[in-house]
């Protein structure tokens, strides 16, 4: 008698095959970089426009402990617990020997006294009054300053930061707005560090 | 009678799950590290800066609360000129009082109607390259920063950065107490001629 041996026919699976070309789909995806078409000037067509757009990025991510490129204003509470107590200005300077992140030039800024306390009662204050605290005046000196040694041409690349904890009042931020709008296109953009998630309330 | 064996076939991973378990656990990885990183991050936005000069504005965003705007555009002069001709016969104090008070019960809007009118500018500034808006932001000095840093981002983040803006501090009662709210006729940049509105603070 002859044996007949069956032998199974070894293969991939279809089910685990779709399984795999998903997953390779669904990370592809994810992993993918998407970039705006509407952007992106056609050239060449008719009713389209070569137009010469500025290539600032309105959002950009920072890590905490990046390396300072330019002048910042850093705005928080003196008592971190408590967002009522009175506000405080920082001003971190970079520095172009060493590579500054920003809690080193803070120390800085504490040695060096380049900072000051928004009186009690700023929102109440005059605009004469208010431009006349040591608060502003040690803004607008650090602006004038930097925009002098740094910033001698117009440029879109000169910009200046600011890092403020979100209950700042629109008075502090107005204030330096004005003071980089003074100087037209030598400062035409400012950058605005916030940070996203649960970490905003509670300030820095 | 012969007994049969039954042997137990060999277990082995099957290499289709494995290459699946894998990728399972690879992209698990990669979604909830970047989940993990993401509140330590700080998001920059990238501002211009104001153009404070003197001048005129086509629309016009008084912040009277956090939540509660007054917003001024091309259509409130129609409604200063219906003022103006049925309530003629007033004193002039009066007259601008009655202006004022129509003015901000029919344009006074929540955050929400805010964002929806920012978008229709914004989609009226991304149809026409050449076309220019400028914007003029009031504030209140006590409001928090960031609402008024919310509408800057919405409105440079154009296709053609045509939306330009001011921002100044200024509360409501401020415009209340203008000297003068009227409309004018002016020629615009294509010589159409339009009313538009006044206010001499």
């Amino acid at each position: 008698m002859a044996f007949s041996r069956k032998e199974e026919k070894k293969g991939i699976s279809l089910p685990g095959l779709i399984d795999i070309i998903f997953l390779l789909l669904i990370f592809s995806l994810a992993t993918f970089s998407f970039t705006d078409s509407s952007l992106q000037e056609e050239k060449g067509d008719k009713g389209t426009y070569d137009l010469e757009l500025p290539k600032a990025r309105i959002t950009e991510t920072f890590k905490t402990d990046d390396v300072l490129q330019t002048l910042l204003f850093q705005i928080e509470n003196t008592d971190s617990e408590d967002p009522s107590s009175p506000k405080v200005v920082y001003v971190l300077w970079p520095s172009w020997e060493d590579s500054l992140d920003i809690n080193q030039a803070k120390m800085n800024a504490q040695r060096d006294s380049l900072f000051a306390v928004f009186p009690d009662d700023f929102l109440r204050m005059s605009d004469r009054d208010f431009t006349r605290t040591s608060a502003c005046t040690l803004m607008h000196w650090a602006l004038q300053t930097y925009k002098n040694e740094h910033f001698r041409e117009p440029s879109l690349a000169n910009t200046i930061e600011i890092r403020a904890v979100r209950n700042t009042e629109f008075r502090i931020i107005n204030y330096i707005l004005e003071q980089c709008s003074a100087y037209g296109d030598t400062i035409p953009r400012f950058t605005l560090r916030t940070l996203s998630g649960q970490e905003v309330a509670s300030g820095f | 009678m012969a007994f049969k064996i039954q042997r137990k076939p060999k277990e082995r991973v099957e290499l289709v799950s494995l290459i699946d378990m894998v990728f399972i656990l690879l992209v698990f990885f990669m979604v909830t590290s970047f989940a993990i990183r993401m509140p330590m991050e700080e998001r920059g936005l990238s501002i211009p800066a104001p153009e404070n000069a003197l001048g005129r504005a086509q629309i016009v965003i008084q912040f009277i609360d956090e939540n509660d705007i007054f917003w001024m555009d091309e259509t409130s002069a129609s409604v200063v000129e219906e003022v103006e001709e049925y309530f003629g016969y007033l004193s002039p104090e009066r007259l601008k009082n009655k202006i004022i008070n129509d003015l901000i019960a029919q344009n006074r809007v929540s955050l929400e109607v805010l964002n929806e009118k920012i978008n229709n500018l914004r989609m009226r500034a991304g149809q026409d390259p050449f076309a220019r808006f400028f914007v003029l932001i009031r504030c209140p000095n006590h409001i928090p920063y960031f609402q008024v840093i919310d509408v800057i981002t919405k409105l440079s983040d154009t296709p053609y950065r045509n939306i330009r803006y001011g921002c100044v501090g200024g509360t409501l009662n401020q415009i209340r107490e203008c000297r003068r709210i009227y409309t004018v006729v002016e020629e615009d940049a294509q010589g159409n001629r339009r009313k538009n509105i006044r206010i001499d603070l």
